[in-house]
Protein backbone atom coordinates (compact mmCIF):
# COMPACT_ATOMS: atom_id res chain seq x y z
CA UNK A 1 0.00 0.00 0.00
CA UNK A 2 1.30 3.06 -0.91
CA UNK A 3 0.91 6.16 1.88
CA UNK A 4 -1.13 9.27 0.74
CA UNK A 5 0.87 11.96 2.75
CA UNK A 6 -1.84 14.80 1.05
CA UNK A 7 -5.32 13.29 2.24
CA UNK A 8 -3.44 12.56 5.78
CA UNK A 9 -2.48 16.36 5.69
CA UNK A 10 -5.48 17.93 4.99
CA UNK A 11 -6.73 16.00 7.64
CA UNK A 12 -4.27 17.52 9.87
CA UNK A 13 -4.78 21.07 8.83
CA UNK A 14 -8.73 20.29 9.03
CA UNK A 15 -8.88 19.51 12.62
CA UNK A 16 -10.27 15.84 11.37
CA UNK A 17 -8.69 13.97 13.75
CA UNK A 18 -11.31 10.86 13.10
CA UNK A 19 -10.19 10.46 9.32
CA UNK A 20 -6.08 11.20 10.47
CA UNK A 21 -6.87 8.38 12.75
CA UNK A 22 -8.55 6.48 9.83
CA UNK A 23 -5.63 6.87 8.03
CA UNK A 24 -3.21 5.96 10.48
CA UNK A 25 -4.63 2.80 11.73
CA UNK A 26 -4.86 1.75 8.29
CA UNK A 27 -1.35 1.99 7.26
CA UNK A 28 -0.82 0.44 10.76
CA UNK A 29 -2.81 -2.70 10.02
CA UNK A 30 -1.14 -3.09 5.98
CA UNK A 31 2.04 -3.77 8.42
CA UNK A 32 4.04 -0.65 8.56
CA UNK A 33 5.94 -0.69 11.82
CA UNK A 34 5.71 2.45 14.32
CA UNK A 35 8.96 3.89 13.33
CA UNK A 36 7.41 3.76 9.66
CA UNK A 37 4.32 5.64 10.29
CA UNK A 38 6.33 8.35 12.21
CA UNK A 39 8.93 8.51 9.49
CA UNK A 40 6.80 8.16 6.24
CA UNK A 41 3.47 9.23 7.15
CA UNK A 42 3.41 11.45 10.00
CA UNK A 43 6.94 13.46 9.57
CA UNK A 44 6.40 14.42 6.28
CA UNK A 45 2.99 15.98 6.73
CA UNK A 46 4.64 17.68 9.86
CA UNK A 47 7.33 19.26 7.65
CA UNK A 48 4.81 20.31 5.14
CA UNK A 49 2.86 22.38 7.69
CA UNK A 50 5.62 23.82 8.65
CA UNK A 51 6.49 25.14 4.85
CA UNK A 52 2.83 26.16 4.45
CA UNK A 53 3.08 28.38 7.64
CA UNK A 54 6.71 29.39 6.47
CA UNK A 55 4.94 30.45 3.34
CA UNK A 56 2.17 31.79 4.73
CA UNK A 57 -0.27 29.41 3.26
CA UNK A 58 -2.16 28.82 6.78
CA UNK A 59 -1.84 30.55 9.95
CA UNK A 60 -0.35 29.75 13.62
CA UNK A 61 -3.50 28.65 14.79
CA UNK A 62 -3.88 25.87 11.95
CA UNK A 63 -0.44 24.79 12.77
CA UNK A 64 -1.65 24.44 16.10
CA UNK A 65 -4.49 22.46 15.21
CA UNK A 66 -2.46 20.40 12.94
CA UNK A 67 0.03 19.43 16.15
CA UNK A 68 -2.71 18.83 18.35
CA UNK A 69 -3.99 16.20 16.24
CA UNK A 70 -1.27 14.45 15.62
CA UNK A 71 -0.02 14.23 19.69
CA UNK A 72 -3.44 12.60 19.85
CA UNK A 73 -3.00 10.16 17.24
CA UNK A 74 0.74 9.40 18.57
CA UNK A 75 -1.06 9.11 21.97
CA UNK A 76 -3.04 6.32 19.80
CA UNK A 77 -0.07 4.50 18.76
CA UNK A 78 1.32 4.39 22.32
CA UNK A 79 -0.65 1.47 22.89
CA UNK A 80 1.61 -0.78 20.58
CA UNK A 81 5.00 0.84 21.63
CA UNK A 82 4.71 0.34 25.31
CA UNK A 83 7.00 -2.21 25.96
CA UNK A 84 6.60 -4.17 29.64
CA UNK A 85 9.61 -6.05 29.30
CA UNK A 86 11.73 -3.29 30.32
CA UNK A 87 15.28 -2.83 29.79
CA UNK A 88 17.99 -1.26 32.44
CA UNK A 89 19.05 1.47 29.92
CA UNK A 90 18.01 4.94 30.43
CA UNK A 91 16.82 8.03 28.07
CA UNK A 92 16.31 11.32 28.75
CA UNK A 93 14.91 12.77 25.88
CA UNK A 94 13.77 16.91 26.13
CA UNK A 95 13.84 20.01 23.55
CA UNK A 96 16.02 22.58 23.62
CA UNK A 97 15.34 26.02 25.33
CA UNK A 98 12.57 28.05 23.72
CA UNK A 99 12.00 25.24 21.43
CA UNK A 100 8.07 25.28 21.56
CA UNK A 101 8.07 21.99 19.16
CA UNK A 102 7.77 18.80 20.88
CA UNK A 103 6.27 16.14 18.63
CA UNK A 104 9.52 15.41 17.31
CA UNK A 105 11.54 14.40 20.25
CA UNK A 106 8.15 12.99 21.67
CA UNK A 107 8.40 10.15 18.27
CA UNK A 108 12.03 9.41 20.03
CA UNK A 109 10.75 9.27 22.87
CA UNK A 110 8.82 6.77 21.85
CA UNK A 111 11.22 4.81 19.38
CA UNK A 112 13.00 4.32 22.50
CA UNK A 113 10.24 3.21 24.79
CA UNK A 114 9.61 0.69 22.00
CA UNK A 115 12.83 -0.76 21.92
CA UNK A 116 11.97 -0.98 26.10
CA UNK A 117 14.13 1.71 27.07
CA UNK A 118 13.46 3.30 30.28
CA UNK A 119 12.12 6.68 28.67
CA UNK A 120 11.80 10.23 30.58
CA UNK A 121 10.29 12.77 28.07
CA UNK A 122 10.86 16.70 29.22
CA UNK A 123 8.80 17.86 26.13
CA UNK A 124 8.69 21.57 24.76
CA UNK A 125 11.03 24.18 25.95
CA UNK A 126 13.09 23.00 28.89
CA UNK A 127 15.46 25.25 30.82
CA UNK A 128 18.70 23.82 30.55
CA UNK A 129 19.37 24.60 34.44
CA UNK A 130 16.61 22.52 35.11
CA UNK A 131 17.54 19.54 32.66
CA UNK A 132 21.15 19.45 34.23
CA UNK A 133 19.42 19.08 37.58
CA UNK A 134 16.90 15.98 36.44
CA UNK A 135 20.10 14.22 34.67
CA UNK A 136 21.80 14.61 37.98
CA UNK A 137 19.11 13.21 39.64
CA UNK A 138 17.86 10.14 36.87
CA UNK A 139 21.66 9.30 35.91
CA UNK A 140 20.01 8.07 31.95
CA UNK A 141 22.81 6.80 29.66
CA UNK A 142 21.84 9.17 26.60
CA UNK A 143 20.51 12.29 26.37
CA UNK A 144 18.97 12.90 23.05
CA UNK A 145 17.90 16.43 22.18
CA UNK A 146 15.41 17.27 19.89
CA UNK A 147 14.94 20.92 17.43
CA UNK A 148 12.75 21.48 15.27
CA UNK A 149 13.55 25.74 14.67
CA UNK A 150 17.21 26.20 12.42
CA UNK A 151 17.34 29.52 14.19
CA UNK A 152 17.32 27.86 18.11
CA UNK A 153 20.88 26.26 16.79
CA UNK A 154 22.93 28.40 18.89
CA UNK A 155 20.44 27.68 21.55
CA UNK A 156 21.49 24.31 21.31
CA UNK A 157 25.14 24.77 21.22
CA UNK A 158 24.78 26.80 24.49
CA UNK A 159 22.95 24.44 25.92
CA UNK A 160 25.03 20.98 24.96
CA UNK A 161 28.50 23.45 26.46
CA UNK A 162 26.77 23.88 29.63
CA UNK A 163 25.35 20.66 30.22
CA UNK A 164 29.17 19.12 28.98
CA UNK A 165 30.53 21.47 31.91
CA UNK A 166 28.62 20.13 34.82
CA UNK A 167 28.35 15.85 33.10
CA UNK A 168 31.16 15.93 30.86
CA UNK A 169 30.20 12.03 30.04
CA UNK A 170 27.26 12.25 29.36
CA UNK A 171 26.26 10.78 25.84
CA UNK A 172 24.07 13.04 23.50
CA UNK A 173 22.10 12.30 20.60
CA UNK A 174 20.48 15.47 18.96
CA UNK A 175 17.94 15.33 15.97
CA UNK A 176 15.27 17.49 14.08
CA UNK A 177 13.89 18.84 11.29
CA UNK A 178 16.12 22.51 12.36
CA UNK A 179 19.59 19.68 10.65
CA UNK A 180 17.99 19.25 7.11
CA UNK A 181 19.82 22.67 6.38
CA UNK A 182 22.76 22.50 8.04
CA UNK A 183 24.10 22.50 11.76
CA UNK A 184 26.22 19.32 11.09
CA UNK A 185 29.46 21.14 11.95
CA UNK A 186 27.79 21.37 16.03
CA UNK A 187 28.72 17.66 16.06
CA UNK A 188 32.14 17.88 15.28
CA UNK A 189 32.98 20.55 18.03
CA UNK A 190 31.76 17.94 20.90
CA UNK A 191 32.63 14.62 21.77
CA UNK A 192 30.31 11.85 22.21
CA UNK A 193 27.63 14.01 20.59
CA UNK A 194 26.06 11.83 17.63
CA UNK A 195 23.28 13.32 14.69
CA UNK A 196 20.65 11.19 14.16
CA UNK A 197 19.05 12.29 10.33
CA UNK A 198 15.95 10.22 11.10
CA UNK A 199 14.06 7.81 12.92
CA UNK A 200 15.18 4.65 10.99
CA UNK A 201 18.61 5.21 11.77
CA UNK A 202 18.07 6.01 15.43
CA UNK A 203 15.87 3.00 15.61
CA UNK A 204 18.77 0.50 14.07
CA UNK A 205 21.23 2.35 16.13
CA UNK A 206 19.16 1.31 19.69
CA UNK A 207 18.57 -2.29 18.21
CA UNK A 208 22.52 -2.78 17.24
CA UNK A 209 23.63 -1.55 20.63
CA UNK A 210 25.69 0.96 18.88
CA UNK B 1 2.32 51.22 21.17
CA UNK B 2 0.74 54.04 18.32
CA UNK B 3 2.78 55.94 16.22
CA UNK B 4 1.62 58.96 14.20
CA UNK B 5 -1.18 61.30 13.89
CA UNK B 6 -4.02 58.60 11.54
CA UNK B 7 -5.63 61.82 10.04
CA UNK B 8 -2.64 63.24 8.30
CA UNK B 9 -1.40 59.78 7.43
CA UNK B 10 -4.33 57.92 6.49
CA UNK B 11 -6.03 60.57 4.93
CA UNK B 12 -4.76 60.21 1.35
CA UNK B 13 -5.12 56.57 2.07
CA UNK B 14 -8.76 56.82 2.16
CA UNK B 15 -10.08 54.42 -0.67
CA UNK B 16 -7.49 51.84 0.06
CA UNK B 17 -8.85 51.14 3.86
CA UNK B 18 -12.16 51.22 2.77
CA UNK B 19 -11.70 48.35 -0.15
CA UNK B 20 -9.42 46.99 2.57
CA UNK B 21 -11.93 47.07 5.64
CA UNK B 22 -15.24 45.70 3.53
CA UNK B 23 -12.42 42.56 2.43
CA UNK B 24 -10.87 41.82 5.65
CA UNK B 25 -11.15 38.46 7.15
CA UNK B 26 -10.45 39.71 11.00
CA UNK B 27 -11.64 43.19 11.41
CA UNK B 28 -16.26 43.24 11.82
CA UNK B 29 -17.97 46.57 10.90
CA UNK B 30 -21.54 46.63 10.41
CA UNK B 31 -23.90 49.79 10.18
CA UNK B 32 -28.00 49.77 11.49
CA UNK B 33 -30.40 52.19 11.63
CA UNK B 34 -31.87 53.00 14.96
CA UNK B 35 -34.90 51.45 13.63
CA UNK B 36 -33.75 48.14 13.24
CA UNK B 37 -32.93 48.00 9.36
CA UNK B 38 -29.01 46.33 8.99
CA UNK B 39 -27.32 49.07 6.55
CA UNK B 40 -24.40 47.79 5.97
CA UNK B 41 -22.09 44.63 7.26
CA UNK B 42 -18.23 43.48 5.39
CA UNK B 43 -18.05 39.75 5.43
CA UNK B 44 -16.87 39.03 8.77
CA UNK B 45 -19.69 40.75 10.19
CA UNK B 46 -22.43 39.41 8.02
CA UNK B 47 -20.75 35.52 9.24
CA UNK B 48 -21.27 36.58 12.93
CA UNK B 49 -24.86 38.22 12.37
CA UNK B 50 -26.29 35.48 9.66
CA UNK B 51 -29.67 35.74 9.00
CA UNK B 52 -30.71 37.14 12.14
CA UNK B 53 -28.68 40.28 12.86
CA UNK B 54 -31.05 41.64 15.85
CA UNK B 55 -31.12 38.26 17.31
CA UNK B 56 -27.74 37.76 16.94
CA UNK B 57 -26.70 40.71 19.12
CA UNK B 58 -26.51 38.75 22.38
CA UNK B 59 -24.41 40.55 24.49
CA UNK B 60 -25.36 43.72 24.55
CA UNK B 61 -28.68 43.42 22.37
CA UNK B 62 -29.22 45.57 19.85
CA UNK B 63 -31.88 47.45 21.75
CA UNK B 64 -29.87 48.13 24.97
CA UNK B 65 -27.24 49.73 22.38
CA UNK B 66 -30.33 52.09 20.60
CA UNK B 67 -31.29 53.06 24.46
CA UNK B 68 -27.59 53.63 25.54
CA UNK B 69 -27.31 56.46 27.46
CA UNK B 70 -23.88 58.83 26.51
CA UNK B 71 -22.71 62.18 26.31
CA UNK B 72 -20.71 61.47 22.87
CA UNK B 73 -21.31 59.54 19.61
CA UNK B 74 -19.52 56.16 21.47
CA UNK B 75 -22.19 54.51 23.62
CA UNK B 76 -20.37 51.30 24.14
CA UNK B 77 -16.74 49.54 24.31
CA UNK B 78 -16.27 46.35 25.28
CA UNK B 79 -17.03 42.68 24.49
CA UNK B 80 -19.96 41.90 21.85
CA UNK B 81 -21.65 38.78 22.26
CA UNK B 82 -23.18 37.31 18.92
CA UNK B 83 -25.23 34.12 18.88
CA UNK B 84 -27.89 32.75 20.12
CA UNK B 85 -28.08 31.51 24.01
CA UNK B 86 -28.78 28.13 22.82
CA UNK B 87 -25.72 28.02 20.55
CA UNK B 88 -21.76 28.47 20.23
CA UNK B 89 -21.20 32.24 20.77
CA UNK B 90 -18.37 34.16 19.73
CA UNK B 91 -17.00 37.38 21.25
CA UNK B 92 -14.67 40.03 19.97
CA UNK B 93 -13.93 43.60 20.93
CA UNK B 94 -15.56 46.19 19.70
CA UNK B 95 -16.77 50.25 19.98
CA UNK B 96 -19.91 51.15 19.05
CA UNK B 97 -21.17 54.69 18.08
CA UNK B 98 -24.32 56.09 17.48
CA UNK B 99 -24.89 59.40 15.40
CA UNK B 100 -27.89 60.48 12.64
CA UNK B 101 -29.96 58.21 14.04
CA UNK B 102 -27.50 55.33 13.31
CA UNK B 103 -25.30 52.45 14.82
CA UNK B 104 -21.66 52.23 13.88
CA UNK B 105 -20.46 48.70 14.94
CA UNK B 106 -16.18 48.42 14.41
CA UNK B 107 -15.06 45.64 16.17
CA UNK B 108 -12.68 42.49 16.10
CA UNK B 109 -10.40 39.92 18.02
CA UNK B 110 -8.14 40.57 20.69
CA UNK B 111 -5.00 39.39 19.58
CA UNK B 112 -3.69 39.24 23.72
CA UNK B 113 -6.31 37.57 24.70
CA UNK B 114 -6.15 34.84 21.68
CA UNK B 115 -2.50 34.66 22.07
CA UNK B 116 -2.47 34.15 25.51
CA UNK B 117 -6.00 31.43 25.10
CA UNK B 118 -3.70 29.40 22.38
CA UNK B 119 -0.86 28.94 24.34
CA UNK B 120 -3.00 28.20 27.57
CA UNK B 121 -4.72 25.76 25.04
CA UNK B 122 -1.30 24.38 23.69
CA UNK B 123 -0.34 23.48 27.36
CA UNK B 124 -3.60 22.46 28.25
CA UNK B 125 -3.65 20.19 25.63
CA UNK B 126 -0.10 18.33 26.45
CA UNK B 127 -1.61 17.77 29.96
CA UNK B 128 -4.03 16.23 28.75
CA UNK B 129 -2.06 14.12 25.96
CA UNK B 130 0.43 13.29 29.35
CA UNK B 131 -2.32 12.16 31.13
CA UNK B 132 -3.43 10.07 28.81
CA UNK B 133 -0.71 8.36 27.83
CA UNK B 134 -0.23 7.98 31.82
CA UNK B 135 -3.33 5.91 31.51
CA UNK B 136 -2.72 3.76 28.53
CA UNK B 137 0.07 2.84 30.76
CA UNK B 138 -1.56 2.23 33.30
CA UNK B 139 -4.15 0.13 31.48
CA UNK B 140 -1.48 -2.08 29.76
CA UNK B 141 0.18 -2.93 33.20
CA UNK B 142 -3.13 -3.32 34.66
CA UNK B 143 -4.12 -5.96 31.53
CA UNK B 144 -1.10 -7.46 32.06
CA UNK B 145 -1.26 -8.18 35.85
CA UNK B 146 -4.85 -9.79 35.20
CA UNK B 147 -3.47 -11.55 32.26
CA UNK B 148 -0.85 -12.99 35.13
CA UNK B 149 -3.39 -13.69 37.50
CA UNK B 150 -5.42 -15.87 35.22
CA UNK B 151 -2.37 -17.48 34.66
CA UNK B 152 -1.85 -18.29 38.37
CA UNK B 153 -5.57 -18.78 38.78
CA UNK B 154 -5.31 -21.48 35.94
CA UNK B 155 -2.47 -23.41 37.28
CA UNK B 156 -4.53 -23.35 40.25
CA UNK B 157 -7.57 -25.02 38.78
CA UNK B 158 -5.06 -27.12 37.45
CA UNK B 159 -3.38 -28.38 40.56
CA UNK B 160 -6.77 -28.35 42.32
CA UNK B 161 -7.99 -30.79 39.50
CA UNK B 162 -4.65 -32.80 39.33
CA UNK B 163 -5.32 -33.40 43.48
CA UNK B 164 -8.49 -34.40 43.07
CA UNK B 165 -7.29 -37.02 40.48
CA UNK B 166 -5.22 -38.35 42.42
CA UNK B 167 -7.21 -39.09 44.97
CA UNK B 168 -10.15 -39.73 42.93
CA UNK B 169 -7.93 -42.63 41.39
CA UNK B 170 -6.70 -43.96 44.47
CA UNK B 171 -10.38 -44.06 46.15
CA UNK B 172 -11.59 -45.80 43.29
CA UNK B 173 -9.64 -47.53 40.41
CA UNK B 174 -6.72 -48.97 42.37
CA UNK B 175 -9.19 -49.81 45.06
CA UNK B 176 -10.61 -51.94 42.78
CA UNK B 177 -8.19 -54.18 41.46
CA UNK B 178 -7.64 -54.99 45.30
CA UNK B 179 -11.00 -55.90 46.21
CA UNK B 180 -10.72 -59.23 43.56
CA UNK B 181 -6.85 -60.20 44.99
CA UNK B 182 -8.15 -59.78 48.63
CA UNK B 183 -11.30 -61.26 47.95
CA UNK B 184 -10.15 -64.37 45.62
CA UNK B 185 -6.79 -64.96 47.80
CA UNK B 186 -9.03 -64.70 50.82
CA UNK B 187 -11.16 -67.31 49.40
CA UNK B 188 -8.49 -69.36 48.28
CA UNK B 189 -6.85 -69.16 51.90
CA UNK B 190 -10.15 -70.44 53.78
CA UNK B 191 -11.43 -72.89 51.22
CA UNK B 192 -9.03 -74.14 48.32
CA UNK B 193 -9.60 -77.64 49.61
CA UNK B 194 -12.67 -77.22 48.57
CA UNK B 195 -11.91 -76.03 45.05
CA UNK B 196 -10.94 -77.85 42.04
CA UNK B 197 -7.35 -77.51 40.61
CA UNK B 198 -9.22 -76.22 37.11
CA UNK B 199 -11.47 -73.32 39.43
CA UNK B 200 -7.92 -72.62 41.96
CA UNK B 201 -6.10 -71.99 38.67
CA UNK B 202 -8.87 -69.27 37.21
CA UNK B 203 -8.61 -67.66 40.64
CA UNK B 204 -5.26 -67.44 40.78
CA UNK B 205 -5.56 -66.10 36.94
CA UNK B 206 -7.96 -63.34 38.28
CA UNK B 207 -5.46 -62.78 41.29
CA UNK B 208 -2.45 -62.31 38.84
CA UNK B 209 -4.96 -60.27 36.24
CA UNK B 210 -5.94 -57.86 39.48
CA UNK B 211 -2.22 -57.38 40.93
CA UNK B 212 -1.03 -56.45 37.08
CA UNK B 213 -4.20 -53.89 36.80
CA UNK B 214 -2.96 -52.74 40.47
CA UNK B 215 0.79 -52.52 39.17
CA UNK B 216 0.51 -51.02 35.79
CA UNK B 217 -1.81 -48.25 37.32
CA UNK B 218 0.77 -47.53 40.50
CA UNK B 219 3.39 -47.39 38.29
CA UNK B 220 1.74 -44.76 35.89
CA UNK B 221 0.07 -43.13 39.06
CA UNK B 222 4.05 -42.72 40.58
CA UNK B 223 5.53 -41.43 37.04
CA UNK B 224 2.98 -38.60 36.83
CA UNK B 225 3.43 -38.01 40.35
CA UNK B 226 6.95 -37.20 39.61
CA UNK B 227 6.21 -35.20 35.95
CA UNK B 228 3.70 -33.05 38.07
CA UNK B 229 6.47 -32.80 41.26
CA UNK B 230 8.91 -31.99 37.99
CA UNK B 231 11.04 -34.74 39.20
CA UNK B 232 10.57 -36.50 35.96
CA UNK B 233 13.05 -35.21 33.27
CA UNK B 234 13.77 -36.94 29.84
CA UNK B 235 16.95 -38.83 29.59
CA UNK B 236 17.62 -38.33 25.55
CA UNK B 237 19.39 -41.80 23.88
CA UNK B 238 19.11 -43.01 20.33
CA UNK B 239 17.08 -45.61 20.71
CA UNK B 240 15.92 -48.41 17.85
CA UNK B 241 12.29 -47.91 16.97
CA UNK B 242 11.94 -51.47 15.83
CA UNK B 243 12.92 -53.13 19.13
CA UNK B 244 11.41 -50.17 21.36
CA UNK B 245 8.01 -51.29 19.09
CA UNK B 246 8.22 -55.19 19.37
CA UNK B 247 8.92 -54.60 23.13
CA UNK B 248 5.70 -53.38 23.87
CA UNK B 249 4.40 -55.68 21.26
CA UNK B 250 5.42 -58.82 23.62
CA UNK B 251 4.21 -56.82 26.99
CA UNK B 252 0.75 -56.72 25.29
CA UNK B 253 0.73 -59.92 23.33
CA UNK B 254 -1.22 -61.59 25.72
CA UNK B 255 -3.64 -58.95 26.20
CA UNK B 256 -4.55 -58.98 22.24
CA UNK B 257 -4.50 -63.04 22.58
CA UNK B 258 -7.31 -63.08 25.31
CA UNK B 259 -9.50 -61.04 23.74
CA UNK B 260 -8.74 -62.50 19.99
CA UNK B 261 -7.92 -59.14 18.56
CA UNK B 262 -5.54 -58.70 15.60
CA UNK B 263 -2.49 -56.77 16.93
CA UNK B 264 -0.49 -55.97 13.51
CA UNK B 265 2.65 -54.29 13.56
CA UNK B 266 3.61 -51.93 10.32
CA UNK B 267 7.05 -50.75 10.56
CA UNK B 268 7.15 -48.71 7.94
CA UNK B 269 10.27 -46.67 9.40
CA UNK B 270 13.16 -48.44 11.17
CA UNK B 271 15.77 -45.86 11.79
CA UNK B 272 16.74 -44.70 15.26
CA UNK B 273 15.44 -41.83 17.02
CA UNK B 274 16.59 -39.21 20.02
CA UNK B 275 13.96 -40.06 22.64
CA UNK B 276 13.58 -40.76 26.35
CA UNK B 277 12.94 -44.27 25.65
CA UNK B 278 11.09 -45.13 28.86
CA UNK B 279 8.65 -42.77 28.34
CA UNK B 280 7.87 -43.31 24.28
CA UNK B 281 7.60 -47.06 26.04
CA UNK B 282 4.65 -45.94 28.31
CA UNK B 283 2.87 -43.88 25.81
CA UNK B 284 3.05 -46.33 23.01
CA UNK B 285 1.90 -49.21 25.81
CA UNK B 286 -0.52 -47.22 26.93
CA UNK B 287 -2.21 -46.45 23.57
CA UNK B 288 -1.99 -49.63 22.24
CA UNK B 289 -3.78 -50.54 25.80
CA UNK B 290 -6.28 -48.48 25.46
CA UNK B 291 -6.88 -49.62 21.43
CA UNK B 292 -7.03 -52.82 23.13
CA UNK B 293 -9.73 -52.33 26.02
CA UNK B 294 -11.83 -50.47 23.32
CA UNK B 295 -11.20 -53.01 20.85
CA UNK B 296 -14.53 -55.62 20.29
CA UNK B 297 -13.29 -59.60 20.06
CA UNK B 298 -12.12 -60.14 16.42
CA UNK B 299 -11.27 -56.72 15.51
CA UNK B 300 -7.86 -54.83 15.01
CA UNK B 301 -5.01 -52.72 16.46
CA UNK B 302 -2.29 -51.30 14.40
CA UNK B 303 0.41 -49.51 15.11
CA UNK B 304 2.32 -47.98 11.98
CA UNK B 305 4.85 -46.31 11.93
CA UNK B 306 6.23 -43.50 9.63
CA UNK B 307 8.47 -40.89 8.72
CA UNK B 308 6.98 -37.74 7.65
CA UNK B 309 9.72 -34.77 7.17
CA UNK B 310 11.32 -34.41 10.15
CA UNK B 311 9.55 -36.33 12.60
CA UNK B 312 8.10 -39.64 13.30
CA UNK B 313 5.01 -40.64 13.73
CA UNK B 314 3.44 -43.77 15.82
CA UNK B 315 0.08 -44.31 14.19
CA UNK B 316 -2.08 -46.62 16.88
CA UNK B 317 -5.30 -47.05 15.23
CA UNK B 318 -8.92 -49.68 16.17
CA UNK B 319 -11.46 -51.24 14.73
CA UNK B 320 -13.03 -50.72 18.11
CA UNK B 321 -16.24 -48.51 19.62
CA UNK B 322 -14.52 -45.19 18.89
CA UNK B 323 -15.75 -41.58 20.68
CA UNK B 324 -17.96 -38.81 20.06
CA UNK B 325 -16.40 -35.27 19.62
CA UNK B 326 -17.24 -34.50 23.25
CA UNK B 327 -15.55 -37.42 24.61
CA UNK B 328 -12.51 -36.92 22.19
CA UNK B 329 -12.49 -33.09 23.92
CA UNK B 330 -12.02 -34.31 27.22
CA UNK B 331 -9.77 -37.43 26.91
CA UNK B 332 -6.79 -35.24 27.99
CA UNK B 333 -8.15 -33.06 30.34
CA UNK B 334 -6.99 -33.80 33.99
CA UNK B 335 -10.24 -31.70 34.96
CA UNK B 336 -12.53 -33.72 33.26
CA UNK B 337 -13.94 -37.36 34.40
CA UNK B 338 -14.30 -38.84 31.67
CA UNK B 339 -13.46 -42.79 32.27
CA UNK B 340 -15.37 -45.90 30.36
CA UNK B 341 -15.47 -49.57 30.74
CA UNK B 342 -13.71 -51.58 27.79
CA UNK B 343 -15.83 -53.89 25.61
CA UNK B 344 -15.05 -56.68 28.01
CA UNK B 345 -15.90 -54.53 31.18
CA UNK B 346 -12.35 -53.72 31.66
CA UNK B 347 -12.31 -50.70 33.93
CA UNK B 348 -9.48 -47.23 33.83
CA UNK B 349 -8.98 -44.16 35.33
CA UNK B 350 -8.05 -42.43 32.26
CA UNK B 351 -4.72 -41.45 33.70
CA UNK B 352 -2.81 -43.24 30.94
CA UNK B 353 -3.82 -40.76 28.17
CA UNK B 354 -3.02 -37.56 30.21
CA UNK B 355 0.28 -39.28 30.79
CA UNK B 356 0.70 -40.02 27.67
CA UNK B 357 -0.02 -36.59 26.39
CA UNK B 358 2.70 -35.33 29.22
CA UNK B 359 5.32 -37.26 27.98
CA UNK B 360 4.81 -36.65 24.22
CA UNK B 361 4.82 -33.12 25.15
CA UNK B 362 8.18 -33.61 27.35
CA UNK B 363 9.62 -35.15 24.43
CA UNK B 364 9.30 -32.12 22.24
CA UNK B 365 6.25 -33.58 20.47
CA UNK B 366 2.50 -33.66 19.75
CA UNK B 367 -0.08 -36.12 20.04
CA UNK B 368 -3.53 -36.53 18.19
CA UNK B 369 -6.51 -38.10 18.10
CA UNK B 370 -9.04 -38.84 15.40
CA UNK B 371 -11.95 -41.05 15.94
CA UNK B 372 -15.74 -42.03 14.59
CA UNK B 373 -17.97 -43.54 16.49
CA UNK B 374 -18.74 -47.42 15.84
CA UNK B 375 -16.22 -47.21 13.56
CA UNK B 376 -12.27 -46.48 15.13
CA UNK B 377 -9.71 -44.63 16.48
CA UNK B 378 -6.28 -43.39 15.60
CA UNK B 379 -4.17 -41.70 17.99
CA UNK B 380 -0.92 -39.56 16.60
CA UNK B 381 2.11 -39.30 18.42
CA UNK B 382 4.77 -37.33 16.65
CA UNK B 383 8.34 -36.71 17.39
CA UNK B 384 11.02 -34.98 16.34
CA UNK B 385 13.76 -37.12 14.58
CA UNK B 386 17.37 -36.15 14.99
CA UNK B 387 18.84 -33.67 12.17
CA UNK B 388 21.09 -36.80 10.12
CA UNK B 389 17.81 -38.77 9.87
CA UNK B 390 15.58 -35.50 8.80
Amino acid sequence: MTIDNQQFLDALLHGDRTLASDILKKVHREGYSVEDIYELLIKPALYQAGVLWETGKISVATEHLASAVVEALLNEMYYHILSLNQKKNKVVVSCVENEFHQIGSRMVADIFELNGWNTSFLGANTPTSELIHFIKDKEPHILALSLTLSQNLSLLDKMINSIRKELPDISIIIGGQAFNHGGHDLVDKYEDVRLFENLKSLNSCIINNC
Amino acid sequence: MISGDSSLFLSEWTEEINHSIHNNKSLCIAVFSCNRELLYANAPMHFLLQDAPFDQLLNPSFDQLVSAKSESDEIFEGHITFGTISSLNTSIVAKVFRKNNKILIVGGADMNQLMEQNEQLVLLNREVNDLQRQLIKEKVVLENTLNQLHEVNNKLNEVVATKDKFFSIIAHDLKNPFNTILGLSELLGHSSDSFTSGQIKTYAQNINQGADQAYRLLENLLRWARVQRGLLKPMFTRITVSALVNEVFELLKENAEAKKIDLILDLQFTGFVTTDREMLLTILRNLISNALKFTHTGGKVILTTQKEQDRIVFKVSDTGVGMTREVMDKIFRIDSDVTQKGTAQETGSGLGLILSKEFVQKLGGKITVQSTPDEGTIFRVFLPLPPYIR
